[in-house]
């Protein structure tokens, strides 16, 4: 019975280890800020893009080479 | 040979330590950390830094200084020492603000160098006067092309998070972060935020994304894809760029002018009364020309500009007053003043905390000066805290050998008001017990009445 018991505290404990959630370590970024980021610098350089496409198309019809301003076009993304 | 001590809260990146020789403050760089120390030396990064003031200076110095605790460094480092080591849960919302400002545009200069930072913790930002400073040069490493952003998480939970407390919630930071001294979790700042602050893009991807995604069980398929992906450098940049824009837009959240920032502009002490005030902390300050003044009860800052105005040379100011810490410190940047406020509750002063009660230490090491002023400030503790007049009293004489201190007697209209709720318990609260209590701790050098009431300053020496 004793062993059933210790068998049981066992399992619990490896479960508790196995399923925790990452510790602070020097310097753990986070699962959370890692796939954050990824996300974030997606859609950042996406919306970079649209925007430079946005612009030619924007000079194609007004028939002037307009080129974006690039630190204009980044702070318009962060709406 | 000199005696050795190791700084107690510098022992989390084994790439170097902190130690003190007599006053001087000497930091090792381990062998593991002489690529980086050299490439990051070659970049110009830390000469350019340097000299715009964000950075703490450098320069070798003879490992044979640090003795036995010097064996094994590739290199010893001396770096200036700073008058006084402050807090981010001491600061107020501009300072931290001010320290958040300062981290982005180091990473966003040292990234232009193929630098990258290690973390992004707020304890490696000090004050010179108002005006932020990172304390730790060895926080630079090359940068990988593709990596990410190894501090984003602790740069929200260490800046942004208690920052969106203030201007969204309207909850100060500073309670909260003594507390749980590596900051607020995105986890835990998401309950606390009310649902329509989701519409701020930068709200909903930094708090509350990052809370779930931090949630998600299963998480370690998407980490592997995420990093298989990689951080293209524009992304980094992007990232830095959006949050610096984003940060230096906010502010704390109105809740109405406070009750002491009234103080300093119109109010109950009569302009005369200040005036008197003010001649008499100038009278002081030139005598005893400090180089740290502790201020107090500072409010927003006048007295300690007076005393700064003639001959202290950085006053550190200390008040409960949210409101008044943000106009004091904003005020010292705008007027150049080697002023900082930080935030105190006198009741229950910072602790010496973190590992092993060590790490970050209390008000009371912290807080000697050459010289203290406690100035519209014993009523507040005597009286609205319960605490004994003598105890107070020593309390202050304790910080520095001189000061200035205020008595407001029973009669005078704020005390009045301290009063009106309560019973009157305060039988020593008197001048005379005051000046008896004061008398046997130190030497009153001069004292004047300088309101109608009986306001009185008491200048002490207990050298």
């Amino acid at each position: 019975m004793a062993g059933t018991q210790g068998n049981r505290i066992a399992v619990v404990i490896l479960a508790c280890t196995v399923f925790a959630a990452p510790v602070h370590a020097y310097l753990d970024p986070g699962t959370g800020s890692i796939i954050l980021q990824s996300i974030l610098a997606g859609i950042a350089v996406a919306m970079g893009v649209l925007r430079l496409y946005w612009y030619r198309l924007k000079a194609f019809f007004s028939g002037q080479a307009e080129k974006p301003n690039v630190q204009e076009s980044q702070d318009e993304n962060e709406v | 040979m000199s005696q050795v001590a190791t700084e107690s809260g510098s022992f989390r990146d084994r790439r170097g330590r902190i130690f003190y020789v007599d006053d001087r403050v000497l930091r090792t760089v381990m062998p593991m950390a002489t690529d980086d120390f050299e490439f990051v030396r070659g970049s110009g990064l830390v000469d350019e830094l340097v000299s715009a003031g964000k950075l703490v200076g450098e320069t070798i110095v003879d490992a044979a200084l640090l003795g036995e605790q010097g064996t094994g460094a590739r290199l010893v480092l001396e770096h200036p020492r700073l008058p006084f080591i402050s807090y981010p849960y001491e600061w107020s919302f501009s300072a931290l603000k001010a320290a958040a400002l300062l981290h982005l545009d180091i990473q966003q200069a040292a990234l232009k160098k193929d630098v990258a930072m290690t973390d992004a913790t707020a304890y490696n930002v000090q004050f010179v006067g108002p005006n932020p400073v990172f304390i730790d040069s060895m926080s630079f490493r090359r940068y990988e092309e593709g990596e990410y952003w190894a501090g984003h998480r602790q740069f929200c939970e260490q800046f942004i998070n208690p920052l969106l407390l203030r201007s969204i919630a309207g909850i100060a930071h500073n309670a909260w972060y003594r507390g749980a001294l590596e900051g607020v979790s995105a986890e835990d700042l998401s309950k606390v935020l009310p649902w329509s602050s989701r519409l701020s893009w930068n709200v909903l991807t930094n708090v509350f994304m990052q809370a779930r995604l931090q949630r998600t069980p299963d998480s370690s398929h998407a980490i592997e894809k995420a990093k298989a992906r990689k951080l293209p450098r524009i992304g980094y940049e992007q990232i830095l760029h959006g949050l610096r824009k984003w940060i230096a837009g906010l502010e704390p959240k109105s809740d109405g002018k406070t009750v002491w920032q009234d103080y300093a502009t119109d109010n109950s002490y009569a302009d005369r009364e200040a005036v008197r005030k003010r001649s008499f902390v100038a009278d002081f300050a030139s005598n005893v020309q400090p180089d740290l003044i502790l201020d107090i009860g500072c409010n927003t800052g006048d007295y300690s500009a007076a005393a700064l105005d003639n001959g202290a040379k950085l006053a550190i100011g200390f008040d409960f007053d949210h409101g008044a810490l943000d106009y004091g410190f904003q005020r010292a940047q705008d007027e150049s003043l080697n002023f900082l406020p930080l935030h105190l509750d006198a009741a229950n002063p910072s602790p010496d905390q973190g590992w092993s009660q060590a790490e970050r230490k209390g008000f009371r090491e912290r807080a000697k000066g050459d010289a203290v002023m406690g100035l519209a400030l014993i009523h507040h503790l005597a009286i609205a805290k319960n605490l004994p007049l003598t105890e107070v009293i020593g309390w202050l004489v304790d910080m520095a050998p001189q000061g200035v201190i205020e008595f407001v007697p029973k009669n005078d209209p704020m005390v009045q008001r301290l009063l009106q709720m309560r019973e009157d318990l305060f039988d020593d609260y008197e001048q005379e017990s005051f000046e008896r209590y004061l008398g046997r701790r130190a030497r009153i050098v001069k004292s004047e009445t300088v309101s109608t009431s009986g306001r009185t300053l008491y200048w002490f020496d207990r050298r």
